[in-house]
């Protein structure tokens, strides 16, 4: 009686990971999300990257050229065809910094459907995520950076 | 003999529970970190530390009146140029931004002069650094000169008058 129920136990473990298996196991990062050189003005702007990686604004702000404008990238991987939920970062939860000085990102926005499948006989997929900076009236100039996280499942 | 063995069982539930708990959280989120960054750049500024002066000078028939980046004063045609009490230098503008970008420079294409109702035109204007600047160490000193028509007879008097110089990040 106490070697079946043992057996029984080990064999739910090793059963029900396997099982369920069949989703997104990894996400790989290709590249960074850069908004690139702007002059902020008097008043307030916002700086947006598309998920395609255009770059536009509104608002108080001059765009500079001279830097690398890109949306960042990502590679999810898992079994074949299977079902993919992306999560993108809520707004105003990520922020970006020069010393004591932020910006704030929101309005995430990603380059394929937030929920769908790897397609027949396919266990990855490139996927593009851009947002808007949300730039304040005369921002201290400097060099702001800052971390987010996507994640898939 | 009996006791064990319930614990066992309620061992073995204990461990597949964690299992259907654990294991899809474990195999099916994964999650990448990205940097996301910016670049505020100083806005560029122009300020003025010298008018542009051309001096005093007789007419007589006519021709032109040239300063120079460097402040150098030169003549054309029959105008003469007179030193005494006379001062002559290009404008000087102080161009501020952000260290070492590089600047666009927009020069007038003539300006007027007038005293009373007189007039006279300045043009062919010249600066250095000419066409594009550098903001080395986020600064630059911009020389303007240029050249004055004067016409026959010109009227005598003391002349003025403004322009703009512009300056825009490439």
């Amino acid at each position: 009686m106490t070697r079946c129920t043992t057996v029984a136990g080990l064999v739910l473990l090793f059963l029900l990971p396997s099982s369920s298996w069949a989703g997104i196991s990894s996400v790989a990062k290709n590249s960074n999300l850069q908004f690139a050189k702007f002059v902020s003005l008097s008043s307030s702007g916002s700086v947006i990257v598309s998920a395609a990686g255009a770059r536009s604004f509104s608002g108080g702000l001059v765009l500079l050229n001279g830097g690398t404008v890109t949306a960042a990238s990502y590679t999810m991987t898992g079994s074949g065809n299977s079902n993919y939920t992306i999560i993108l970062p809520a707004n105003n939860t990520v922020v970006i910094s020069s010393g004591g000085h932020t910006l704030t990102l929101t309005n995430f926005t990603c380059s394929v459907p937030l929920t769908g499948k790897l397609g027949s006989g396919k266990t990855s997929m490139t996927f593009t995520v851009g947002a808007t900076a949300t730039v304040t009236a005369n921002a201290t100039p400097g060099a702001y950076s800052g971390t987010f996280n996507v994640t898939a499942n | 003999m009996k006791k064990l063995s319930i614990n066992l069982v309620v061992l073995s539930i204990v461990a597949g529970f964690i299992a259907v708990v654990g294991a899809p959280l474990q195999s099916q989120a994964a999650t990448a970190a990205a940097n996301a960054t910016a670049t505020v750049v100083t806005p560029i500024a122009i300020s003025k530390n010298a008018d542009l002066a051309f001096g005093k000078f007789v007419a007589n028939t006519g021709g032109t009146v040239v300063i120079s980046t460097a402040g150098a004063r030169s003549q054309t045609g029959t105008v003469a140029l007179f030193t005494q009490g006379s001062t002559s230098n290009a404008a000087s503008f102080a161009v501020t931004g952000e260290g070492v970008y590089t600047y666009a420079i927009t020069l007038p294409a003539t300006a007027t002069i007038t005293s009373s109702a007189n007039t006279m035109t300045v043009g062919t204007f010249v600066s250095n650094p000419s066409g594009t600047g550098t903001l080395t160490a986020g600064a630059q000193t911009l020389l303007v000169g240029g050249t004055l028509t004067v016409a026959s007879a010109q009227a005598a008097g003391s002349y003025t008058g403004s322009y703009n110089v512009s300056v825009d990040y490439n």
